[in-house]
């Protein structure tokens, strides 16, 4: 399973909220994220994450859409981890903030 | 604009020293060849034919070891140049962000793929400077990275939750973004910062 985010969401995303904006994380997760993941989960594959090729990312966005997988979405973060690959080649510095992210919620719904 | 600092005087006095070394050695080799001075060192009349060969081809790779230590100086110059000036690109580019930032319209996308742009463009410098072997202080190249990373922080780090009734620093509508005043103040300081950084960065290329 694979997501182009430039392909198949768009080329120039957006803020955290989808009250403040197009495009954004919220939307984001919602619609193709989620339920990506959970049948990733589900049928035991990983999930292709390419997020290359986009006009750039808010530090917001890999908040809200991969930690909120956890913290809004309530998903297990071994079963994330065991079922997500990301490719960030354009700027690696994307992948650690995935991971740095996931691991983050994951730490404060410990809490 | 800074200059990449040329190597040319260094090797144009090399030339003046090899001249005057020669030209000492002739002076001196003639006076030795004047039997009627009754030096007691004196060089033989006769030439020697190993021992001209000898020389001539010691002249000749000198000659040629010049051409190319010359021809590799010349290389690494360019290669300066050619870096310093994609810094040059990234400070002109971050003045022009700074005051799209500064302005009342200031689009999300305009922050995100300015950020990118910013990190990109680092990037770039580091893998050109990594090729051509520059032997460069990493601290300077994580230093911008440091900043530009401060500025993405401090204008697309929208908080997921805020208090009811307290001021966002930094808030998003219709895509657009707008700072507190302070934030504001913040984020110009950020800007200031890491052109301060990418000129540190300039200078240490050239020292290189």
């Amino acid at each position: 399973m694979r997501i182009k985010i430039s392909k198949d969401f768009s080329s120039t995303p957006g803020p955290r909220f989808i009250r403040e904006g197009d495009f954004s994380a919220e939307l984001f997760r919602k619609e193709l994220l989620l339920p990506a993941i959970t049948k990733a989960i589900k049928d035991n594959v990983v999930l292709t994450v390419d997020v290359d090729g986009t006009a750039g990312y808010g530090k917001s966005f890999f908040e809200e859409s991969f930690g909120g997988l956890i913290r809004d979405e309530g998903l297990a973060y071994d079963g994330i981890i065991k079922h997500l690959e990301v490719i960030s080649e354009e700027e690696s510095i994307h992948k650690e903030k995935i991971y740095y992210h996931l691991k983050n919620a994951h730490d404060a719904g410990q809490k | 604009m800074t200059q990449v600092k040329s190597k040319r005087p260094r090797i144009r006095a090399l030339e003046i020293a090899f001249g005057i070394l020669f030209l000492f050695t002739g002076f001196f080799a003639g006076l030795f060849t004047n039997y009627h001075l009754n030096f007691k060192f004196q060089f033989r009349d006769t030439i020697e034919p190993a021992a001209f060969l000898s020389t001539l081809c010691t002249v000749i790779l000198a000659f040629i070891v010049g051409i190319i230590w010359n021809r590799r100086q010349y290389a690494e110059n360019s290669s300066k140049e050619i870096l310093v000036k994609r810094l040059e690109e990234m400070q002109e580019f971050s003045a022009d962000f700074s005051v799209r930032a500064g302005g009342d319209s200031f689009f999300w996308t305009d922050a995100t793929s300015g950020i990118k742009r910013l990190r990109t463009g680092l990037s770039s410098v580091g893998r050109l400077a990594d090729e051509i072997h520059l032997s460069l202080e990493n601290a300077f190249r994580l230093e911008v990275d440091a900043k530009i990373e401060k500025l993405d922080d401090l204008i697309t780090n929208t908080p997921a939750f805020w208090p009811a009734g307290k001021p966002s620093p930094v808030t998003v509508t219709n895509n657009k973004i707008i700072f507190s005043k302070e934030r504001g103040l913040e984020v110009a300081m950020a800007f200031e910062d890491l052109r301060h950084s990418i000129t540190a960065f300039e200078l240490a290329i050239n020292r290189a």
